[in-house]
């Protein structure tokens, strides 16, 4: 017999963890910190939503003020992005523009999280011949050109939205309802959240089933958790991360549709502020005011930029990493 | 963390020979994929269990071994219901568990647990360990936090881990201690018995011990049964009470442990014991290795299913499937085999 | 095709390691995977390297590959093959070497494979590079490895895919990939690990007979200690990057003079020790990397420590080639334990 007795030793004695608790989300985050131009898309986003939501306030001009002794001006102090060819600043529509794409980008992602969510947990848990109805509902839809797809779907949507909006009206007396500007809204929500879901209702499937798989859903149902349970406390949170990175990558495309949209005239039309209609606009005369088109067209594109750096950084955040001992 | 628990050496014979689960004529069939062509042939059948009877009594620990395929897995969570199988009875503390359903079977697997092989994907990596510990808790009614909270405390002491660390995550432990966690949780609402699927087989060697430790405490502090399934021989060894040796789907021997490992009969449990590789030195050790391979369930052929690889293959082997037999000589030793149980057979040509 | 029966160990030395230090950059700092370690293979001789996950066996095995990740890399020692330092070679000149003079199979023949390419493919490609061999000629040859490696119905084999095998044909498959140029210095890492244990024993056979007839040098890479037992003529013990203690099989299991080569042996499961006694552990964990202690890195874990064990024990010799590295040698009383 071998003469060492065995000490019990406290792990206090060599306690590596660290500090505080870790936690994946805590983690992410600082992995998402380390990346540039993650931190730098969150910077431009963060100061886009600034402006959405100061817009009104924040623009030198109103958004619709002629002034007609500054016609076609070219970007100076005044007017940092020149003037139109009826004199309204650029910068101030451009500002309120933006509010708009945000606010699309915002809620068609809501829209989509939650529809491409229900769908795909459904379509993965139930199985079977509703799986297969949905596959086949998704692949229909992913499988239409998109812009094709949206002008189709917007033609289609408006009557009965229109009618909708008509029928609020009477009931609630709001004026609101009576907006255009609304009955756009309306369309392009209903439109772009219809063709965006497909992709994320994919993404659910795929994660929730291999996520059945794992052991540790299988020990939910030994330990007695009923389905539901196991669905919504277990599942969606750890589908929560590519859902995220999915969306926020996404919504750089919703606001590039619905400027698409409004560019053709079937999204948001005048008097309602787009980016798309602004470039709209800008065409008429780019060859002598080239500014009209390049600066809306610039702010676009960053700000879609912005979402796809962030999205990205958060891909390479949001992966739980083991760390192995 | 406070290892190797020094307060008990040798398990007390269990005073009560309550019979705590019986299993009779279990099977777990798959569809496999079809005859032929055409669909009107059906489908090949995987036999993963094909007809298991075993026992286990009060605070006693049964080994389950075999190689890969033999559906020792399978039969775990068959055992659970957590995958229902397709024939057979599964009497647990006197009820049958395959004719349960809902909440009624809810209730009662509570006192019936698992334990799985992967540490990691057996825990939410979102949640803290705390709240895994703590969620069978919420499902038998306990919904006050703080007792809640003091349950959690008992239990990760009871498993050697600190319970400053209940606020932690799963990535953040090592793979020994996720599996304590792992038992804790099992523990939570205090089952009599716990299927335990490979626990130790992801761990290193030294962390290895410290977990079978671990679990025979806990059997000897609370009387929990085990059915603990492993491929390895060596770790079965030392915490088993009783032995059954499965290939393909059946139980071929199955024996108190002494008498398995001292006087094993069936040809397979022969090999098998022969292929370990033992942490001894040895002057020209040469070990005979089994031929062939573990045939694919797929295509079961008749008569035994050592047959393929048997070094005392017998014409007769081909043909009658053998039965488990209680052994005349010795105390509950049971066998499949031809050879042990018919071996006039042996003449045949 | 000529086939060399050597004696079990002769004396020429195959693989020469001396002071080989591999680092890792790290998002928590530099760490060093392998910490000066040395050790020799002979032609003809198994060596095992025996540790547990984390102790830096198998960057070995990679660094003498020169196949670590990018965030690792060699930072001082040698590497003598055959009495040439390969450590300081290029990339082209490691092609050269890796297949030919060494060869490496691993853990997981499946992931280790091509799965899109044909047995017979995979097999004659290592002998058309390094042995220029036409086609007709390596299919020939490729034929008769796979007999050599035990694979029943060889011809129709070579027209498979990896994954039409089963587990123990693909690690055979793997076998005979690495044997197909006659390698001096064969590096196995874990190759029986994910299989069963009938099939482990097969396997482990084939490679003894394989090392009888052709005479290569093999370092096997194990955490299993009973594999190393009936294996091995020599063993290496590594912990935290670091030898401990090494020497030949029999003096290390006989007569070791480590604490943790001690407890290791005490917590390995055989099939003859006491069933009711409680298992013996190792207490605590292994250290992390990022955060060794100063001194001798078992020094937490290891009922023996003193202050003297904050300075880093040198490796010395106990016996003949038989060295440790713990200022307590001379406390520790011989092992095997087990009745």
């Amino acid at each position: 017999m071998t003469q060492q007795t065995i000490t019990p030793i406290t792990t206090e004695e060599f306690d590596f963890m660290s500090e505080t608790p870790r936690s994946l989300w805590g983690d992410a985050a600082r992995e998402f910190r380390r990346s540039r131009t993650g931190m730098l898309g969150l910077f431009i986003v963060i100061l886009v939503l600034f402006i959405a939501i100061t817009a009104q306030w924040i623009a030198p001009y109103d958004y619709a003020a002629q002034d007609w002794l500054a016609l076609r001006q070219p970007p100076s102090v005044e007017h940092p992005m020149g003037t139109d060819a009826v004199g309204r600043d650029l910068f101030s529509r451009v500002l309120v523009s933006i509010q708009t794409a945000i606010l699309v980008g915002i809620i068609v992602s809501v829209i989509v999280g939650i529809v491409g969510t229900l769908v795909g947990a459904t379509a993965a848990l139930v199985g079977g011949i509703v799986d297969t109805v949905i596959i086949w509902v998704m692949d229909a839809i992913l499988n239409f050109p998109t812009l094709w797809l949206a002008a189709f779907v917007s033609v289609v949507a408006r009557p009965p939205i229109s009618q909708l909006t008509r029928s609020l009206y009477e009931s609630t007396g709001w004026e609101i309802w009576q907006n255009t500007i609304v009955l756009d809204y309306g369309v392009v929500f209903t439109v772009l959240a219809f063709v965006s879901w497909a992709p994320l209702g994919r993404l659910v499937r795929g994660q929730v089933l291999s996520l059945r798989e794992k052991e540790f859903i299988e020990a939910q149902m030994a330990i007695g958790a009923s389905r539901w349970w196991i669905t919504t406390r277990h599942l969606i949170p750890n589908v929560m991360g590519p859902m995220i990175v999915q969306l926020s990558i996404g919504i750089g495309g919703v606001m590039l549709a619905e400027s698409a949209l409004s560019f053709l005239g079937i999204g948001i039309q005048p008097p309602g502020a787009s980016l798309g209609n602004l470039i709209a606009i800008g065409m008429e005369s780019w060859r002598s005011d080239p500014h009209l088109v390049a600066m809306p067209g610039m702010v676009l594109a960053f700000i879609i930029l912005s979402f796809v750096f962030v999205g990205d950084a958060l891909n390479d955040a949001l992966n739980p990493r083991i760390r192995e001992r | 963390m406070i290892d190797s628990i020094q307060t008990h050496d040798t398990k007390p014979k269990p005073d009560n020979d309550k019979i705590l689960l019986k299993v009779q004529g279990l099977k777990m069939h798959f569809k496999g994929p079809r005859k032929s062509i055409f669909p009107w042939q059906g489908n090949k059948m995987i036999k993963a269990v094909d007809g298991v009877d075993f026992e286990i009594k009060s605070g006693q620990t049964l080994g389950l071994v075999g190689e890969s395929g033999c559906g020792k897995s399978t039969l775990g969570r068959a055992v659970l219901q957590l995958k229902r199988p397709t024939a057979g009875q599964v009497i647990f503390e006197g009820r049958d568990l395959c004719k349960l359903t809902g909440n009624e079977l809810r209730i009662t697997r509570r006192r019936a647990q698992i334990i799985f092989q992967d540490s990691y994907a057996s825990l939410d990596p979102r949640r803290s360990i705390g709240y895994t510990i703590g969620e069978p808790l919420l499902f038998s009614g306990m919904t006050d936090a703080k007792i809640r909270r003091e349950r959690i405390n008992e239990l990760l002491h009871l498993v050697g881990l600190n319970p400053n660390y209940e606020n932690r995550y799963p990535h953040e432990f090592s793979g020994g201690q996720r599996q304590r966690v792992n038992i804790a949780r099992a523990l939570a609402t205090d089952p009599s018995f716990i299927v335990a699927d490979e626990p130790v087989s992801a761990l290193d060697v030294s962390v290895q011990a410290q977990v079978v430790n671990l679990m025979r405490s806990i059997q000897v502090r609370t009387g929990i049964a085990y059915l603990f399934i492993s491929h390895d021989l060596r770790v079965v060894r030392y915490i088993s009470d009783h032995v059954a040796v499965m290939y393909l789907g059946r139980v071929v021997e199955s024996a108190p442990t002494e008498t398995l490992f001292s006087n094993p009969q069936h040809p397979y449990t022969q090999a098998l014991l022969e292929s370990i590789p033992e942490p001894k030195w040895e002057k020209d050790a040469k070990h005979e290795a089994l031929k062939g391979e573990i045939p694919s369930a797929l295509d079961s052929p008749t008569g035994c299913s050592f047959a393929s690889r048997c070094p005392f293959v017998m014409p007769h082997c081909r043909t009658i499937d053998p039965e488990l037999t209680l052994l005349a000589s010795e105390e509950n030793h049971h066998v499949a085999c031809h050879l042990i149980t018919e071996p006039n057979h042996l003449n045949e040509s | 095709m000529t086939h060399s029966i050597h004696a079990s160990a002769s004396d020429e030395t195959v693989l020469a390691i001396q002071g080989l230090k591999t680092q890792f950059s790290t998002q928590d700092g530099t760490v060093y995977a392998v910490d000066d370690l040395s050790f020799n293979v002979k032609a003809g001789e198994i060596v095992g390297l025996v540790g547990e996950s984390g102790c830096g066996k198998s960057t070995v095995a990679m660094s003498i590959m020169r196949l670590l990740p990018s965030q690792g890399q060699i930072v001082s020692g040698k590497i003598m093959v055959n009495g040439r330092d390969i450590a300081p070679a290029s990339e082209k000149q490691m092609q050269g070497i890796r297949g030919n003079e060494i060869a490496m199979i691993f853990q997981d023949a499946l992931s280790t494979l091509n799965p899109t390419m044909k047995i017979g493919k995979q097999l004659t490609q290592p002998l058309h590079i390094h042995k220029k061999m036409r086609q007709n000629e390596a299919r020939e040859y490729a034929r008769d490895l796979l007999d050599r490696v035990g694979i029943p119905d060889a011809k129709t084999r070579l027209d498979m895919y990896p994954h039409e095998l089963s587990g123990g044909m693909r690690q055979r498959v793997m076998i005979a990939m690495a044997l197909s140029c006659d390698p001096q210095l064969l590096i196995a890492d874990e190759p029986t690990t994910a299989l069963d244990v009938t099939i482990q024993r097969q396997i482990m056979n084939l490679i003894l007979r394989l090392r009888d007839e052709t005479g290569a040098g093999i370092i096997l890479i194990t955490h299993d200690v009973g594999v190393v037992a009936e294996v091995c003529d020599r063993v290496v013990v590594m912990y935290a990057g670091k030898e401990v203690e090494g020497g030949p099989t029999k003096e290390l299991f006989l007569n070791s003079h480590h604490p943790y080569t001690l407890g290791l042996l005490d917590s390995s499961l055989d099939l003859t020790g006491d069933r009711n006694a409680p298992l013996r552990a190792i207490p605590g964990l292994p250290p992390s990397l990022n955060h060794l202690p100063q001194g001798c890195r078992f020094a937490p874990r290891c009922s023996y420590r003193t202050d003297k064990c904050n300075e880093m024990p040198l490796l010395e010799v106990v016996a003949g080639d038989h060295v440790t590295a713990c200022w307590h040698k001379d406390a520790l009383k011989k092992t095997q334990t087990k009745p």
